[in-house]
């Protein structure tokens, strides 16, 4: 029963790094091994091993890096908040970070302002996930608790969603409304190391601010009470876990846009591989994270032809009816 | 060339309208409710005859026609306008056809018309022609056609017979989106003598191109489209990454202008003929090579 | 006495939503006391052990080895103090050696951690003999009775080892004979070195038990000394409105609630 942790970690390392050299064989242009390695170590030899550097390099490895990334923020991100919480349906879309970050970018689709700059949508969203979090956070300096949180992030949700939907339905053109659509539907598709610059300083931030606090979340077991008399800052722990969470996923729904489930199903898959403790489910479920959505994008791009599948509904469609017999399964009761 | 074009053509319409002042009243009253079809609706009945034309038309950003469009009333395409207009004839779109208002549009005598697409130059001349009939403009119509027919004839004979492979030309939207044989586009492409390079990639009619693909093998020429639709967040995200602005710095890259219609009707000759300038100004020849 | 209170609280206000809790209740307790914490319901026990764990804001001063608590960096006071809140739900199903070894976080977090590991499994283990657990110590706490439960939850407390223990009713969860050994632990922690205060209902368990008693009744001290001074048949009525039997057996007094008092306020009209 002990020392498996490690080992989980070490298998999800293999996996991932399996998974990413499969994403990098599949495309458009298929290339094999040998012409993968020539154009890796000799790119300038001719010209067509110039153009396999190109599209390996600047086409498949950054979709496999955003892809790792966002991945390893929304499952880091579900393992901390289910942890804070106590509540194994918390999610970063559940306290309104992913849908107040979505409504910022359709705001900003809405009005039109992607045309002025390619900065300004990103930007839009991370202060909608932001803006999200202020919120929670006074709240929860006001009203502690996980319930309140919850039920706040719950409305705060709904009303993003409401105000979206808002969005969609005054949108003055079809075309707008298929540009929000397909934005809150998430895709990995075309992003490039702009994109990656973009949002990694947050996300590194956000991911430093969520790996730090796995001893407490751990206390956290014992009931927030106790866990206070253990020297845990609970508010202080609260806001850390928020704000993380608002960078990481905020930034990457900026880029992505929203992508959903991988936050819920992740933790819930690896708990029980890690004995149920919050602090070691961080760092698996981050990789673990990295590694469905690896998976969901290898998938989406085998099975879409010439109409691109977006990545938000492959990940539901993997994720719900799994959630479900997971939660079929469980056996344990929470708070 | 392109407002010239305009003017020239709208000054025909003008002078064949004066003409036919003595039977405008026989002619049937219009109403369109699409862009293209409004193009062709003020290349060939006489203002008289047009009782309104679809909101878009008065959108410069959309319509080469805003200016002349404004001087009618536009209309959003709804039923009620049209039964307030009572209009002989309602030209629509495909999506259109099956209005659930169609009865009492036929009970008030409003013949709904979709205007057919065009798929070749051949069809092209027969549609004009038949549309000018529809409209009671049939001498107008023979008149467009046999001009249109010239200046496409003048267009080829730009082509130089120096026997060389012809150079190869990518059509591309900001989403990616392309255009093999069978398409307007394409009509264009040939009537500049390049070979249609999203047909090389395998593209039959409208379609997606991956990057992948234009970078494993790029054209000649890039050719992008400056539509207001495709300049949407989503859909441009690939006319945004840098590798795709790297290979348009690298090839030769002519641009088609925001307000070109994007119809399938006679009109595109402006759009070969506005390239054709387009590529004596950067210095380009045409698809044979310099 | 000379040595210095592990605890001395001195006139602890504790006010929520503007209605007063806690109306300036001072303590003193010394190494090797087990203080019994007594009163009806809402007379404001559990307020009090959250005061003293510094769970929630209050006025007054309360001191743990001398050193003022509002004063003293959450981790430090998370050594000197270890606290048992009444009820939990279990969280996470970790397994009861993990349990118990959260106790040993604020040494953890402590910036020279380095070298103490083996310590702390030791700590850990001890904590878990000590309750009686230890074949029992890889399963996870959510397959655990409500007994072997609120063991193990002791067993944490005792993991952290500080010199106080505040515990807010160990026992109401038990039956007879887990009452009776836990109370009995208690007792030999405090003999050991430590000094505790455990909130009971049980006034039997209350006067065998514990060294001192302390009743409360709507956040001030009614009585407070040796448990013959506290239980009186006047307090018991006073505070609980019961009258009691008072009896003895092998030189220990037992104290049974036997009928309510309807003289003057009523049981309804009091939780009115």
């Amino acid at each position: 029963m002990y020392r498996r942790y490690p080992l989980l970690n070490y298998g999800l390392v293999i996996l991932l790094l399996l998974l990413a050299m499969v994403s990098l064989r599949i495309g458009p242009v298929s290339i094999s091994v040998s012409d993968m390695i020539n154009a890796l170590v000799n790119s300038q030899e001719t010209s067509q091993t110039l153009r396999h550097n190109l599209i390996l390099i600047e086409l498949r490895l950054p979709r496999l890096l955003l892809a790792m990334l966002v991945g390893a923020s929304l499952g880091i991100s579900g393992a901390a908040l289910q942890g804070l919480l106590r509540n194994p349906l918390a999610e970063p879309g559940l306290i309104g970070v992913s849908s107040c970050a979505g409504l910022g970018a359709v705001i900003c689709l809405y009005f039109g302002l992607s045309t002025l700059s390619m900065w300004l949508l990103p930007t839009m969203a991370m202060a909608g996930a932001t803006l999200a979090t202020l919120l929670l956070c006074w709240i929860g300096r006001h009203h502690a608790g996980s319930l309140t949180l919850i039920l706040s992030g719950i409305a705060l949700s709904s009303l993003a969603a409401a105000l979206t939907s808002l969005a969609l339905n005054l949108a003055p053109s079809p075309a707008d409304v298929q540009d929000m659509v397909l934005w809150l539907l998430g895709s990995l598709n075309y992003r490039s190391f702009n994109d990656i610059q973009l949002c990694f300083p947050f996300v590194l931030t956000g991911l430093v601010l969520l790996m730090s606090c796995g001893a407490k979340l751990d206390a956290l077991t014992l009931g927030e009470a106790e866990a206070q008399s253990l020297g845990v800052n609970l508010p202080k722990l609260q806001r850390q876990i928020i704000v993380g969470t608002a960078l990481s996923v905020g930034a990457c729904v900026a880029v992505t846009g929203t992508i959903g489930f991988v936050g819920l199903v992740v933790p819930h898959l690896l708990r029980r591989w890690v004995d149920y403790h919050p602090s070691r489910l961080l760092l698996s479920s981050a990789l673990g994270g990295a590694a469905l959505l690896l998976l969901a994008d290898i998938a989406l791009r085998l099975l879409s032809s010439t109409q691109e599948i977006m990545l938000g509904v492959v990940t539901a469609l993997i994720g719900a009816p799994f959630f479900l017999i997971l939660v079929l399964q469980q056996k344990w009761r929470l708070a | 060339m392109l407002r010239g074009n305009l003017r020239i053509s709208l000054l025909c319409c003008l002078l064949s309208a004066a003409a036919a002042a003595g039977q405008t009243d026989m002619l049937p009253s219009i109403v369109s409710t699409h862009l293209c079809a409004d193009q062709l609706v003020l290349s060939l009945a006489v203002p008289e005859q047009i009782l309104s034309l679809s909101y878009k038309s008065h959108d410069p950003k959309r319509s080469r026609y805003a200016a002349s469009a404004k001087a009618y009333p536009a209309n959003r395409a709804t039923s009620e306008e049209i039964i307030q207009l009572k209009p002989n004839i309602v030209l629509a779109s495909r999506r259109w056809q099956n209005h659930p208002q169609q009865q009492q549009f036929d009970l008030l005598d409003i013949r709904v018309i979709v205007v057919p697409l065009s798929n070749s130059w051949q069809e092209i001349f027969v549609n004009t022609q038949w549309f000018a009939d529809l409209v009671g403009r049939s001498e107008h119509g023979r008149t467009l056609v046999l001009e249109v027919q010239r200046r496409l004839q003048a267009l080829r004979e730009l082509e130089s017979m120096s026997g060389k492979p012809k150079k190869s030309l990518l059509y591309l939207r900001p989403n990616g989106g392309s255009s093999g044989a069978g398409t307007y586009i394409d009509m264009i492409i040939e009537a500049l003598g390049f070979r249609n390079h999203a047909s090389t990639l395998g593209l039959k009619g409208w379609g997606q191109l991956s990057l992948e693909n234009i970078v494993m093998h790029p054209p000649d020429y890039f050719l992008l489209s400056g539509h207001v639709r495709d300049n949407s967040h989503s859909n441009s995200r690939l006319s945004r990454h840098p590798l795709l602005q790297q290979l348009l710095d690298e090839y030769p890259t002519l641009l088609l202008p925001a307000d070109t219609g994007y119809c399938a009707d006679w009109q595109i000759i402006h759009v070969a003929e506005y390239l054709v300038e387009q590529m004596a100004v950067m210095g380009l020849a045409n698809g044979q090579g310099q | 006495m000379s040595a210095t209170p592990v605890l001395s609280a001195d006139n602890v206000f504790v006010e929520q939503q503007k209605r007063r809790i806690l109306g300036g209740i001072s303590l003193c307790l010394h190494k090797g006391e087990l203080l019994g914490l007594l009163g009806p319901n809402g007379a404001g026990k559990s307020t009090f052990m959250k005061a003293l764990a510094q769970l929630l804001p209050y006025r007054g001063e309360i001191r743990c080895m001398g050193r003022s608590l509002q004063q003293v960096p959450a981790i430090e006071r998370a050594r000197l103090i270890a606290y048992l809140e009444q009820s939990v739900q279990t969280g996470w199903p970790i397994a009861v050696r993990d349990y118990v070894a959260l106790g040993r976080l604020p040494h953890r977090l402590a910036w020279y951690r380095n070298g103490h590991r083996n310590y702390d499994s030791k700590a850990v283990k001890m904590a878990i003999e000590q309750v009686g657990l230890s074949s029992l110590d890889d399963r996870p706490v959510s397959e655990l009775s409500g007994g072997e439960f609120a063991r193990v939850r002791l067993a944490r407390a005792l993991a952290v080892q500080t010199p106080l223990l505040l515990a807010d009713e160990p026992v109401s969860v038990l039956d007879p004979f887990h009452q009776l050994q836990v109370m009995e632990l208690f007792r030999q922690l405090c003999r050991d070195g430590r000094a505790g205060i455990v909130v009971l209902h049980d006034l039997t368990l209350a006067s065998r038990f514990c060294d001192r008693l302390m009743l409360l009744d709507k956040g001030r001290t009614v009585a407070s000394g040796m448990p013959r001074q506290v239980l009186t048949p006047a307090n018991l009525q006073q505070v609980y409105q019961v009258q009691a039997m008072v009896g003895e057996h092998q030189q220990q007094s037992y104290i049974l609630p036997w009928s309510c008092c309807n003289e003057g306020s009523s049981n309804e009209e009091k939780y009115r």
